[in-house]
C-alpha cells in the first residue's frame, strides 16, 4: 500500500516537473512549428544563471520570478532571434532541428566549461518534511505540484479569456487565422517563445531545487522525458502535455520502483518511442496529417 | 623529426583513417539518401563492442574483474569482420523503428531518443558490457604475432587502417556513381516520385541504412582495437554530431567532402586543440571543444550550409562522341563528367 | 453488383483498366463512393468534375496510394486493388502529379535515367560490382532519354538541375520521365495546370501523338476545351460519384452532368 501511495505522489511530483517544461515546450511548438531540441540545455541555463545571480540557499519564490525572467529571455533570443533568422531565410525542418541542435550545444558545454565537472549543490532554504501515510514528502515537493497546478490553471486562463491566448489556439491551428484576432503572427511567435521560456526557466529551476543539485547536463538529461510527456499527450496541445506529464510521471515512477531506479528515464523513453512509432501526433491530436507529422 | 613525433603522427592517421570510414558511412545515410540519421553513433558503438567481445577471452580469463558476454578470443580478422556486420544488423531495428514516414524533424527525434536508450541500456545493463566502466584490455590485432615497439605496432595497425579506408572509399564510391546511387539520391528528393516509379523507397532507405551501417560498425571495430578500451562515455549522442558537423563543413554527397570534414573537424579542431597548453581544469579544452563544434555547425548552416566541397552536377559525356574529345559543359561549378 | 473478379476483368474487349465501385473516406468525409468506369486501350480518357469531385483521390486510388475501402480495380486483366505504389507501378501504370513531382537536386537526363523500369543494374549488389556490368545498359538508356528529349526539343535543358527549371518545363520532364517507362496506362493529374496556353496546346499535341502510337491515357483536367480537343471518352465525377461516361458531345446532352458541372459554373 505504501508501494502505491509512493508511486502515486512522487509520480505526482514528476508529472509537475514535467507539466511546467512540457506545457512551455508544446505550446511553443504548436505556435511556432518548431521542434526545439535546445530546450533541455536551455533550462540547464535557465538554473545556472538563477543560481549564479542569487547563489544557493535562495527563497523559492525569487528563485523562480529569476528563473521565470531568464527563460524568457533566452527563449527570446534562441527562439525569435537566431532560429527565426534561419526561418525567415526558408529553412525548413532538418535544418532547423540542426541549427537547435548546434544551440544547445553551444549552450551546453558553454556551461560545462564554465561549471567544470562538478555538481553544485542547490537548496532553497532547509525544507521541512512531511509524512502522508507513511510516505516522506518534503516541503518543496508539495510546493512544485502546487506551482505546477497554478501555472497549469495560469496558462489555461490565458489561452481561453485573452486575445493574445486566442491568437496562439489560432495560429496553432492554422497559421492564417491569426491576424483575424487582432494580433500579428510575428507578435503571437514571440509570445510564444517568451511564455515557453518563462516555463522553461520555472521548471528548470524547480527541478534543481527539487533533485538538490545540478549539473552541466541536468536539462539535456531532463528533457527527453519532457518531449515524452508532450509527445504522448499530443504536440502542440498544452492539455495534452498536462495528461502526457501525468502518464508518464506515474509510469516512469512505477517502472523506477518496481524495475531499478535507473529504469524511470529508460520507461520514458521506450514511450516516447512507442508513441512514434504508433500513433505520432499523440492522444489527443486527431489526426497525423495535422501539423503534417508524418511526411 | 623525433621518435615521438613520428608516433604521434601515425596516431592521428589512424583516426583520420577511421573517422574517414566513419564519415562516409553517414554520407551514404544523410549526404547520399537525406536520412537523418541521427543515430549514427549507435552503428559504430555496436561495431566496437562486437569487435571488442569476438576478441577479449572470456571474463574469467582475466580474474572477472569485468563482466560481459561473448569473449570468445577469435584472431584477426574476425572481430573486424564481426564488427561490421554488427553495425549493419543494428540497421534493421533502427531502420524499422524510426525510418518511419515522419516528418524530418520528428524523426531526428526518434533517432536521438534510439541513441539515448542505447547508452541507457548500455550503462544499466552491467551484465552486457561491463555496464559504465566500460571495457578495457581489448587484445589487438596481430598482437604477439610480431614482437614489435609501439612505434612499430601504429605502423602495422595504420597499414591495417588504410586498408579499410580503401575498402570504404571503393564502397562509397561505387554506390555514388551507379545507378543505384541516383536511386538513393531521388529518395533523397522525392519518395513519391520513386514509388510512382516502380521502386520501393523503404527498401532503398533500409539497404542503404544497412551499408552506412557496415562502415560505421567496422570504424567502430579499428577504434576499439586501436585503443583497446570502449565504454559508454565513449559514444555520447553528441558523437554523431561530430560527425554530421565534420559533413556539412566538408560538404555532402562526396567522398572529397567527406574527407575534408573527416580531416578538418575531428583531426584538426579535436586534436590540435588537445595540445594547447593545458589551462582551467582537466577536461575544460574538451568542453570547449564542442562549444565551438556547435559554434562551426551553426555558422556553416548559415553562411554555407553546402560545406566546402558541395556535391557537384554529374554531367555525361555526350553519346557518339563527335569531333574532338567530350568536354564538361561549361556551368555550374564545372559539373562531373560521367562516362554513359 | 459484384460479379466475381474474373467476369469483370473480361469487360469489353479492348478494356485496359477496369474501376468497380470503389470508395473510400478521410476523417468521416467519403471522398469516393462508388466509383465505376473503364479505360479502354488506345483512349485518352478524361476525367473530369468539380473540385472536390474526387478525380485526383481516384488516382490516388489506382495508383496505390490510398487504400480504398470497398471496391476493385483490375488492370489488363489482373485485380490491382489495394497494391502499394511501386508494385502498381510495376505492372505497367506510371503516374504524374497535380504538383510536378520530379527529383529536384539531379539534371533532367538523371530524372529520365530513374524512369525507365526497374532493371538489374540499379541494384545495390551492381553498384559494389564491376562498372561494366552496368554501364551498357546505362549508355542504351541515355540514348532513349536523349531521343525523348529531342522529341520534345528540349535538349537544351538536359544538365540542367530539374529544380532550377519553371514549373512548365517540370512538367515536361515529369512526363517525359513517365515516358521513358513506356508505360501501357498513364495516369495524368492535371498535367496542364498552372502552364501557359502555348506550352498547354503543345503538350497536348505530344499527348495525341503519343495515343496515335498506341498509348493509353487517364487524364484529369479542368480545362475543358483541352478536354474537348483531346479526351474521348470522358467520366464526369461530382461529391464522389461517376455521374457518367461517354463523348463529350453525349455529355453535354446529358442533364444530370449538366446540372452538376456543365452548367451553372461548370464550363470554366
Amino acid at each position: 500500500m505504501t508501494l502505491l501511495l509512493s508511486i502515486g505522489i512522487f509520480g505526482i511530483y514528476s508529472a509537475a516537473l514535467l507539466a511546467i517544461g512540457g506545457v512551455g515546450f508544446t505550446l511553443q511548438f504548436g505556435v511556432t512549428n518548431v521542434l526545439n531540441l535546445a530546450f533541455g540545455s536551455l533550462l540547464t541555463a535557465c538554473i545556472f544563471i538563477e543560481y549564479g545571480l542569487t547563489g544557493h540557499s535562495t527563497n523559492l519564490w525569487v528563485a523562480m520570478a529569476v528563473g521565470a525572467a531568464s527563460g524568457a529571455l533566452i527563449s527570446l533570443l534562441v527562439g525569435h532571434v537566431v532560429v527565426g533568422a534561419f526561418l525567415r531565410r526558408g529553412a525548413t525542418g532538418i535544418g532547423i532541428a540542426m541549427v537547435t541542435i548546434a544551440i544547445s550545444l553551444i549552450v551546453q558545454f558553454s556551461l560545462e566549461a564554465i561549471q567544470g565537472p562538478f555538481i553544485f549543490a542547490y537548496t532553497a532554504s532547509t525544507p521541512s518534511t512531511f509524512s502522508i501515510g507513511g510516505v516522506v514528502v518534503s516541503s518543496s515537493q508539495l510546493t512544485v505540484i502546487g506551482v505546477a497546478v497554478v501555472a497549469m490553471v495560469a496558462v489555461h486562463l490565458l489561452l481561453r479569456m485573452t486575445k493574445l491566448g486566442l491568437a496562439m489556439r489560432a495560429t496553432a491551428a492554422d497559421v492564417s487565422l491569426t491576424r483575424s484576432c487582432g494580433v500579428s503572427p510575428a507578435r503571437t511567435r514571440a509570445a510564444a517563445w517568451l511564455l515557453s521560456g518563462a516555463l522553461c526557466g520555472v521548471c528548470g529551476v524547480l527541478l534543481g531545487i527539487g533533485e538538490g543539485s545540478f549539473s552541466s547536463s541536468t536539462g539535456s538529461d531532463f528533457f527527453i522525458t519532457l518531449a515524452a510527456a508532450a509527445v504522448l499527450g499530443g504536440i502542440g496541445k498544452p492539455y495534452g502535455a498536462m495528461l502526457g506529464a501525468l502518464l508518464i510521471g506515474i509510469v516512469s515512477q512505477a517502472a523506477a520502483a518496481v524495475i531499478s531506479p535507473s529504469y524511470k528515464t529508460i520507461a520514458a523513453w521506450l514511450i516516447l518511442i512507442a508513441v512514434l512509432i504508433l500513433r505520432p501526433q499523440g492522444i489527443l491530436a486527431e489526426f497525423a496529417s495535422e501539423r503534417e507529422l508524418v511526411a | 623529426m623525433s621518435g615521438g613525433m613520428v608516433y604521434y603522427l601515425s596516431g592521428l592517421a589512424i583516426l583520420l583513417g577511421i573517422n574517414l570510414i566513419a564519415i562516409w558511412g553517414l554520407d551514404l545515410h544523410f549526404g547520399l539518401t537525406g536520412i537523418n540519421s541521427f543515430a549514427y553513433i549507435v552503428f559504430q558503438a555496436v561495431g566496437g563492442y562486437a569487435a571488442a567481445l569476438t576478441a577479449l577471452k572470456p571474463p574469467a580469463a582475466y580474474g572477472s574483474f569485468e563482466t560481459y558476454v561473448g569473449g570468445f578470443n577469435l584472431p584477426f580478422p574476425l572481430p573486424l569482420v564481426a564488427a561490421a556486420a554488427a553495425g549493419a544488423l543494428i540497421a534493421v531495428p533502427i531502420g524499422l523503428i524510426a525510418m518511419r514516414r515522419l516528418r524530418a524533424d520528428y524523426q531526428a527525434m526518434a533517432m536521438l531518443v534510439l541513441s539515448l536508450i542505447a547508452t541507457g541500456l548500455a550503462n544499466a545493463q552491467t551484465k552486457l558490457v561491463n555496464g559504465p566502466a566500460g571495457l578495457a584490455l581489448i587484445p589487438q590485432p596481430f598482437a604477439g604475432v610480431f614482437t614489435l615497439s609501439r612505434d612499430g605496432y601504429n605502423w602495422i595497425f595504420l597499414g591495417l587502417t588504410a586498408v579499410c579506408c580503401v575498402l570504404a572509399w571503393w564502397v562509397a564510391r561505387g554506390i555514388s556513381r551507379s545507378p543505384y546511387g541516383r536511386l538513393l539520391r531521388a529518395v533523397r528528393d522525392s519518395e513519391s516520385a520513386v514509388s510512382a516509379l516502380g521502386r520501393n523507397p523503404n527498401a532503398l532507405r533500409m539497404s542503404v541504412l544497412i551499408t552506412g551501417g557496415a562502415l560505421a560498425g567496422l570504424s567502430g571495430g579499428l577504434l576499439v582495437e586501436y585503443v583497446t578500451a570502449w565504454g559508454p562515455s565513449s559514444w555520447l549522442y553528441p558523437e554523431t554530431f561530430l560527425f554530421l558537423t565534420a559533413l556539412i563543413v566538408g560538404g555532402r554527397g562526396n567522398l572529397a567532402g567527406g574527407a575534408l570534414g573527416a580531416f578538418l573537424v575531428p583531426i584538426l579542431i579535436v586534436e590540435a586543440t588537445r595540445h594547447l597548453p593545458a589551462f582551467g581544469y582537466p577536461g575544460l579544452i574538451d568542453s570547449l571543444d564542442w562549444v565551438a563544434i556547435g559554434a562551426i555547425l551553426l555558422a556553416f548552416l548559415w553562411f554555407r550550409p553546402k560545406g566546402l566541397l558541395p556535391e557537384r552536377k554529374r554531367v555525361f559525356r555526350p553519346a557518339g562522341g563527335g569531333p574532338g574529345a567530350a568536354r564538361p559543359r561549361a556551368g555550374l561549378a564545372g559539373g562531373r563528367v560521367e562516362s554513359p | 453488383m459484384t460479379a466475381g473478379p474474373g467476369a469483370a476483368a473480361a469487360g469489353a474487349p479492348g478494356t485496359l483498366l477496369q474501376v468497380e465501385g470503389l470508395a473510400c473516406h478521410f476523417g468521416g468525409v467519403r471522398a469516393v463512393q462508388n466509383a465505376t468506369f473503364t479505360v479502354s486501350q488506345g483512349t485518352i480518357t478524361g476525367l473530369i468534375g468539380p473540385n472536390g469531385a474526387g478525380k485526383s483521390t481516384v488516382i490516388n486510388l489506382i495508383s496505390g496510394r490510398t487504400k480504398p475501402d470497398r471496391g476493385s480495380v483490375h488492370f489488363d486483366g489482373k485485380p490491382i486493388t489495394g497494391l502499394r505504389p511501386h508494385e502498381v507501378a510495376r505492372q505497367g501504370i506510371v503516374r504524374t502529379f497535380q504538383q510536378a513531382n520530379v527529383f529536384g537536386g539531379m539534371t533532367v537526363l538523371e530524372n529520365l535515367l530513374v524512369g525507365a523500369t526497374p532493371w538489374a543494374g540499379e541494384s545495390l549488389l551492381a553498384a559494389l560490382g564491376p562498372r561494366r556490368a552496368w554501364s551498357r545498359e546505362q549508355a542504351g538508356l541515355l540514348e532513349r532519354a536523349r531521343d525523348i528529349l529531342a522529341r520534345f526539343g528540349l535538349e537544351d535543358i538536359a544538365d540542367d538541375y530539374a529544380g532550377a527549371l519553371s514549373g512548365g518545363q517540370r512538367r515536361l520532364v515529369e512526363l517525359m520521365r513517365a515516358l521513358m517507362a513506356r508505360p501501357k496506362l498513364l495516369l495524368l493529374d492535371e498535367p496542364m495546370a498552372g502552364v501557359n496556353p502555348a506550352l498547354a496546346l503543345s503538350i497536348a499535341q505530344r499527348l495525341e501523338e503519343l495515343r496515335d502510337e498506341g498509348m493509353t491515357m487517364l487524364m484529369v483536367e479542368h480545362e475543358l476545351r483541352l478536354v474537348e480537343k483531346l479526351c474521348d471518352p470522358v467520366v464526369v465525377m461530382a461529391a464522389g460519384r461517376v455521374l457518367a461516361e461517354g463523348s463529350m458531345a453525349e455529355l453535354q446532352a446529358n442533364q444530370e452532368v449538366i446540372d452538376a458541372y456543365l452548367g451553372g459554373d461548370g464550363g470554366h
